[in-house]
């Protein structure tokens, strides 16, 4: 009974992370292809565009894990923000859990108008100023693509992800998801030009510790 | 405007030799793209009414513009547009190309820019969303296009010229007068005549500004590649545009342009007046511009007033004009745009004692309904109304279904 309290003590102090493993590794994706370029013949006042896309690594990607069990979300998730800046989405995607919101922030000295013509999810946030943001909440999972109305280089994506575990995959295509609690789960991924999810292996996260996953999509797209 | 083939065609022959091997060895290349495809109906008289200098008519039944950027340095650009439409004569292309070059950053300073070659005009700030993907409607802003009975290849013996049948409302059609052919009359700005010349602009904290030296003028642009006079037209716009506050999505500017228009043969034209030259005849046009968007709303209107000093023809011929045009969104998928506009022009008085305008006043109204499929797909609803009050045969009708595709 003594180590029951305990344990559960134990629980309440250090919170989910106290059995918690993590999952790492790698999944490979085909290189970015070279950018295009912008032919902004008429935008002659328009803000300098001073970061680039990404000009080198794979491809942008999401890796997330799905539990064999219904998993339940927390009361309140941290709301991301993708900021338009410079003529840019950035970060370029964001992922959420189905049901969180997201706030789209203009830090531009111009109008943005931010839209979307997805079928899970079609928006469109008008013109509004600088430091001025806007929420939007995406009850489904799929990949929403978000344009902006005026420029019509400025591409996003949110990835509206059935988990709770996700990562963003970095140029190289590594990705760390921390605080996993114990189980089985699917292994998910998508990246840029995939019409939907792929599950792509599973994954047996212990309580503590490291469980490294690799994959390719190299073949596969 | 008369192209002059054979300066242009050297011209381009030049212009390429410099362009190619900084282009084949550009750090980025980029191209884009845009189509539109038209079923009209309606009155011929207001599809006419619509037509620009090579027959090009934004209500033909396809339309195409495509881009490309060189990209030379981090502040180098190479650009060339090429609009082609089925109402455009074709052995004019050429003459319509649109090759410049763009200078960010010049010095060091951000706010300094620079743009030569043949420039999209300076004047106002329609040019700037002229595309049809960035235009809420199908028509020009007659501001911007619709032909006068004034033309800059033709010396008129007197006011009487003005009096003719066929003078006034025929500024889009070819005429003929003491034995010279004219093309097309002037308009108070010409936003498809991309002129030859050099252009400095830049912003800083919100302010713009906007100064070109031109072959032509803001009404005549010299598109042959080669000056029709000995003069050169100054082209400049200052404007504010709101950063953040109450005002974010205000932005105001006054444009103005003056030189000289008049072809310089017209010198031994037998009407020329003497001890006179072709330099001192000028045109000038003088505007303001104010735009406001907020929300799923964008308001736009400029009005501008053009001067024209023809020989033998008194007083100065002037029109002005506006336009007024609301856009608001419906969600990601649907729009409505509206726009209200006329050009009105002043008296002059025949040999026999009437008084009367030089050219029909017209004024128009215009509205569209769009549709988005996808981010570059549109399909749009147009109707528009042209009224010639007194030249009741000119006026008439239009509607259009168009559908727009664009690269991003």
């Amino acid at each position: 009974m003594t180590r029951i309290t305990l344990a559960f003590l134990c629980a309440l102090i250090w919170g989910p992370s106290a059995f918690a493993g993590e999952v790492t590794g790698t999944i490979d994706l085909p290189r970015r292809p070279a950018p295009g370029v912008d032919v902004d013949l008429y935008g002659k006042y328009d803000t300098p565009k001073s970061e680039p896309q990404k000009e080198s690594g794979k491809l942008d990607g999401v890796v997330f894990l799905r539990s064999e069990g219904k998993e339940t979300a927390p009361a309140s998730l941290p709301v991301p923000v993708m900021d338009q800046k410079n003529a840019r989405f950035v970060p370029r995607i964001v992922v959420v859990p189905a049901g969180a919101r997201v706030r789209f922030l203009n830090s531009d000295p111009m109008f943005h108008n931010v839209f979307s013509l997805s079928p899970i999810k079609k928006f469109d946030l008008g013109r509004y100023p600088r430091g001025n943001s806007k929420l939007v909440t995406f009850e489904h999972p799929g990949v929403v693509q978000v344009f902006c109305d005026i420029h019509a280089e400025m591409i996003g994506f949110v990835v509206v992800v059935d988990g709770l575990h996700y990562a963003v995959l970095d140029a190289e295509g590594h990705y760390r998801i921390p605080d996993v609690p114990p189980g089985n789960y699917d292994v998910a991924v998508w990246a840029e030009g995939m019409s939907q999810f792929r599950t792509v292996g599973r994954v047996s996260v212990p309580a503590n510790g490291a469980t490294e996953f690799t994959a390719s999509l190299l073949d596969t797209r | 405007m008369r192209p002059d083939q054979h300066g242009f065609l050297k011209a381009s022959v030049l212009v390429s030799a410099l362009l190619l091997p900084q282009t084949l060895s550009a750090a980025g290349f980029g191209v884009s793209a845009q189509g539109t495809f038209t079923y009209k109906g309606g009155d011929d008289e207001a599809f006419d009414l619509n037509t620009m200098n090579r027959g090009d008519n934004p209500f033909s039944a396809f339309r195409f513009l495509l881009a490309s950027r060189a990209v030379i340095n981090d502040n180098t650009s190479l650009y060339l547009e090429a609009p082609i439409d089925a109402n455009a004569n074709s052995s004019m292309f050429l003459t319509y190309l649109r090759p410049f070059a763009r200078l960010t950053s010049v010095g060091g300073a951000s706010w300094l820019n620079l743009q030569a070659g043949r420039i999209p005009t300076v004047f106002g700030t329609f040019g700037e969303r002229s595309n049809s993907t960035e235009s809420g409607l199908i028509g020009t802003p007659l501001l911007y296009y619709y032909h006068s009975a004034a033309r800059g290849d033709i010396v008129p013996a007197d006011n009487d010229y003005f009096f003719q049948p066929g003078v006034r409302g025929g500024g889009y059609l070819q005429t003929t007068y003491n034995n010279k052919t004219s093309f097309v009359g002037m308009p108070p700005v010409y936003d498809s005549c991309w002129d030859v010349g050099a252009e400095v602009y830049g912003t800083s904290s919100g302010l713009q500004f906007s100064m070109a030296a031109v072959q032509g003028t803001v009404s005549r642009p010299s598109i042959a590649g080669k000056d029709n006079n000995d003069g050169k037209g100054v082209i400049g716009r200052a404007g504010y545009e709101a950063q953040s506050g109450p005002l974010f999505g205000l932005r105001l500017g006054v444009s103005g342009g003056i030189g000289p228009y008049l072809s310089q043969s017209m010198e031994s034209d037998s009407n020329f007046p003497t001890g006179k030259n072709a330099e001192d005849f000028t045109n000038t046009v003088l505007g303001g511009d104010l735009s406001f968007a907020r929300g799923p709303w964008q308001l736009f209107s400029e009005v501008a007033q053009a001067s024209y000093e023809i020989p033998n023809v008194h007083p100065t011929l002037r029109v002005t004009g506006y336009y007024v045009e609301l856009v608001r969104d419906f969600g990601p998928m649907w729009s409505v745009a509206a726009r209200q506009e006329g050009l009105y022009y002043n008296n002059i008085t025949s040999s026999t004692g009437v008084t009367q305008t030089w050219d029909y006043n017209i004024w128009r109204w215009e509205a569209s309904l769009s549709y988005r499929f996808r981010q570059n797909t549109r399909l749009r609803l147009g109707y528009q109304s042209t009224q010639l009050p007194d030249a009741p045969d000119l006026s008439g009708h239009l509607v259009a279904m168009q559908l727009q595709v664009w690269t991003r």
